[in-house]
């Protein structure tokens, strides 16, 4: 006989609110998992650390994934072992390790096509996608967020269409193609409308007010990101506040009104220093260099600078130090 | 996309009796219909089904007649599951056809872990179903907001192209016309609906690696191949590629892309073996091509290949009081998103609209009576229609006089992208720089 222990009911409920999106609850429920019950259902152990990554949480996902990894080659599960070396790949790409991230990807994403799970295809490719996007190489995470995009697109996957394009925005936002950006962003936002998900239609809003400002429209941008920010402190979504504050201490800088810029990036940089997204740190040390710089203290912004560098550094992205280095280089 | 969807329905051909107590417990784990039949011919899902289990529980030998008849009744391959951990009788298993053999209770978890693969399958193929037919409205001819004599007549002969599901379509127009969304109405309202649409701007790649998506490649075909990869000829199979901007293609690959519309067969880049395909195209550009073609920079027989059903989509200063029907779209689009009341059209504004000639189309109008929506809290004034009338362009502005050299040049890369409509390739040909420099240019901040 086979029966149904407290394990399974764990996981079926934790399933359950994964589906849903309700990352926080999962982390939760599953705040005091023993490996002992884990053992038991191992899928448990993936789904806290995706949880707990979610959360900005990556030191805690990381190790996590560590901890669980005998049980999961224990299991014999090929299904639970793409996952769990899936999401490996995703925080080793958080931790800056994009190398590692790379080759373990790429064999998720090989095993994907060989037994043509379109879902494995899908979150491989974009996961691909985030380390070319981080390593500055445009091109490849167009390529990558393309694909990503058509796999979705077969398996009917609104979030996935909606990220492919958000991703693809980004990248295109950063390395100056803003009218390619604002394309992306607005197909973006279009399906992430679809899917229904706040937390995603906010992100995306916070990009387009930064890009608005980047075509010179620093009014639009401003209208914009003060929606966002209300809407992100409605949803209470810690990372994505912080994004809004720093993106209006951005557009601020741009018009001039620098003690209210040194405001919210100060703000931000508070919550920031709570979340693990090396990313976000590095982009709040280049929006604070840029303040300091309007401000006329290049002695603080050459501080921000380095910091900003080092995040960068840390990520593994080197282009975005070059970019730094040839945009700050009279520092 | 609210709507439900029925669960999965796995199959199971249980001659026996054996395993009956877990067939609830794992429907329930996996969300699925699970259906137990003793033979083949009294299951009623064996056609619907995700999956199909044959329950041998100790008469192993039983399953392969099994495995046969299910074969002969077109049923998704079978697993079995059984108690036998005889690697010969398991070996017989797989030969007769079974995909796998899972021994419970030691396996129970992969078999669950089976199982539950197989729903999620049926739910993206679902999902993927409801996606196309969402689609397929939300592009609807009937959808598409005109009534401009030069509109009506491009829609009317897409709509005629579309049941001829592998006639070459070229459509032109200016940026900002809906040149990507024709090319979706094509696709969705038509036969190929159910098979990928693969878009690509030829323009947003450097050649390399563009040659590369579109035909794919063999691990080793160059540096950083280390694994084989299906060009987009290929995902696009049975489907739409839709080629944005061909007019920027290189004459290499321009030569390339004739070779796979005439033989329609295509090779990845370090292979020895064609592929056929069978694919739509779809082309689209805002380049002259008949002027291109006579200037030389776009191959005559390539023209003559994709200009077999040419549409042309008129700017929207041609289209006359259409800008008004599509502000009309868009405010209430954005009122609704924004959680605003729709305002009406004033006079005012509608001669605004009216008189302004929209080069970047209907994307700029969009962006317009979005501006405008947000800027007035719900209340359109014309003065909120553009950003102060400036130049688009990051940190485009007057240019200082004397200037440094690094601020002229960072000028002139902004004003050449704008005088080009944003078409980066073209206003770095028109500068005389590569793509990169343009981008470092453009991605300075000034000083």
């Amino acid at each position: 006989m086979i029966g149904v222990g407290r394990a399974t009911e764990l996981l079926e409920q934790a399933r359950e609110l994964a589906k849903a999106r309700k990352f926080r609850e999962v982390t939760d429920l599953l705040g005091d998992l023993s490996l002992e019950t884990v053992a038991e259902e191992p899928e448990l152990g993936i789904l806290r650390s995706v949880a707990l990554s979610y959360q900005c949480q990556h030191p805690n996902a990381k190790k996590n994934l560590e901890l669980i990894r005998h049980i999961i080659e224990g299991s014999e599960d090929a299904s639970l072992m793409w996952r769990w070396n899936n999401s490996y790949g995703v925080q080793l790409t958080h931790h800056g390790l994009l190398e590692e991230a790379e080759t373990i990807l790429l064999a998720c994403l090989v095993n994907a096509e060989r037994t043509n799970n379109l879902n494995w295809i899908w979150q491989a490719t974009t996961n691909l996608g985030v380390i070319a996007s981080v390593r500055g190489d445009v091109e490849h995470a167009l390529t990558l967020n393309g694909r990503a995009l058509v796999t979705a697109q077969r398996i009917g996957e609104l979030y996935g269409i909606g990220a492919a394009h958000h991703n693809s925005g980004i990248v295109l936002r950063e390395w100056a193609r803003y009218d390619e950006a604002a394309s992306h962003f607005a197909q973006a936002h279009e399906y992430f409308s679809q899917s229904s998900i706040p937390e995603e239609i906010i992100f995306t809003s916070t990009e387009r007010a930064q890009l608005f400002s980047c075509l010179g429209d620093h009014m639009l941008g401003e209208e914009l990101i003060k929606r966002t920010l209300s809407r992100s402190r409605e949803v209470g979504n810690q990372g994505l506040i912080c994004e809004s504050l720093k993106i209006y201490g951005v557009i601020l800088t741009s018009v001039g009104r620098l003690d209210e810029a040194r405001g919210y990036l100060a703000e931000a940089s508070k919550l920031g220093a709570t979340l693990y997204r090396l990313l976000l740190r590095a982009e709040l040390a280049e929006a604070q260099t840029d303040l300091e710089l309007s401000c006329g203290d290049r002695d603080k912004a050459r501080g921000y600078l380095d910091t900003a560098i080092a995040h960068y550094l840390r990520l593994g992205a080197t282009a975005h130090v070059e970019r730094l280095r040839y945009r700050y280089r009279a520092l | 996309m609210g709507c439900r969807m029925e669960s999965a329905r796995i199959t199971v051909i249980a001659p026996s009796e054996s395993f009956s107590e877990i067939w609830a417990q794992l429907a329930r784990f996996a969300g699925a219909q699970i259906e137990v039949s003793p033979t083949v011919g009294e299951s009623t899902s064996i056609q619907s089904t995700s999956g199909v289990v044959i329950a041998a529980g100790g008469v192993e030998d039983c399953s392969i007649p099994l495995l046969h008849e299910l074969k002969a009744a077109g049923a998704p391959d079978p697993v079995v599951a059984g108690v036998e951990t005889n690697y010969r009788t398991v070996a017989g298993l797989l030969q007769a056809g079974a995909t796998n053999y899972f021994a419970l209770p030691g396996d129970y978890m992969l078999f669950r872990s089976w199982i539950v693969e197989q729903v999620e399958r049926e739910s993206y193929r679902k999902k993927a179903e409801v996606f196309t037919a969402g689609e397929r409205k939300r592009f609807d001819f009937s959808r598409m907001i005109g009534r401009s004599p030069h509109l009506l007549d491009s829609l009317d002969r897409a709509s005629r192209v579309i049941p001829r599901g592998s006639a070459t379509v070229l459509v032109m127009g200016e940026t900002g016309t809906g040149k990507e969304l024709l090319a979706r109405a094509i696709h969705y309202n038509g036969p190929r609906a159910g098979s990928p649409f693969v878009e690509i701007n030829c323009s947003a790649l450097p050649e390399n690696l563009l040659e590369a998506e579109l035909f794919g490649y063999e691990p080793g075909a160059f540096t950083d191949a280390r694994v084989p990869k299906p060009g987009l000829f290929e995902i696009a199979s049975g489907g739409t590629l839709f080629l944005d901007e061909i007019g920027d293609l290189s004459p290499q690959l321009q030569a390339k892309l004739l070779r796979v519309l005439e033989q329609r067969r295509v090779r990845r880049l370090g292979s020895v073996r064609d592929v056929d395909v069978d694919v739509r195209i779809v082309a689209a550009t805002h380049v002259d091509l008949p002027a291109a073609v006579e200037d030389g920079r776009f191959r005559s027989d390539l023209y003559y290949r994709i200009n077999v059903v040419p549409l042309r989509l008129p700017p929207l200063r041609e289209r006359g009081d259409d800008v008004l029907l599509l502000a009309e779209y868009f405010l209430q689009r954005f009122a609704t998103e924004y959680d605003m009341p729709k305002p009406r059209l004033d006079p005012e504004i509608r001669r605004a609209l009216r008189s302004y000639p929209w080069p970047g189309n209907v994307r700029e109008l969009r962006n317009a009576v979005e501006r405008a929506l947000l800027l007035g809290g719900g209340h359109l004034f014309p003065g909120d229609l553009f950003p102060d009338g400036a130049p688009r362009g990051a940190a485009a502005g007057v240019l200082p006089f004397p200037a440094p050299m690094s601020e002229i040049e960072r000028a002139a890369a902004h004003a050449m992208v704008e005088h080009c409509g944003g078409n980066k390739s073209q206003a770095a040909k028109a500068l005389g720089i590569s793509r990169k420099h343009l981008y470092s240019l453009l991605s300075e901040v000034g000083r």
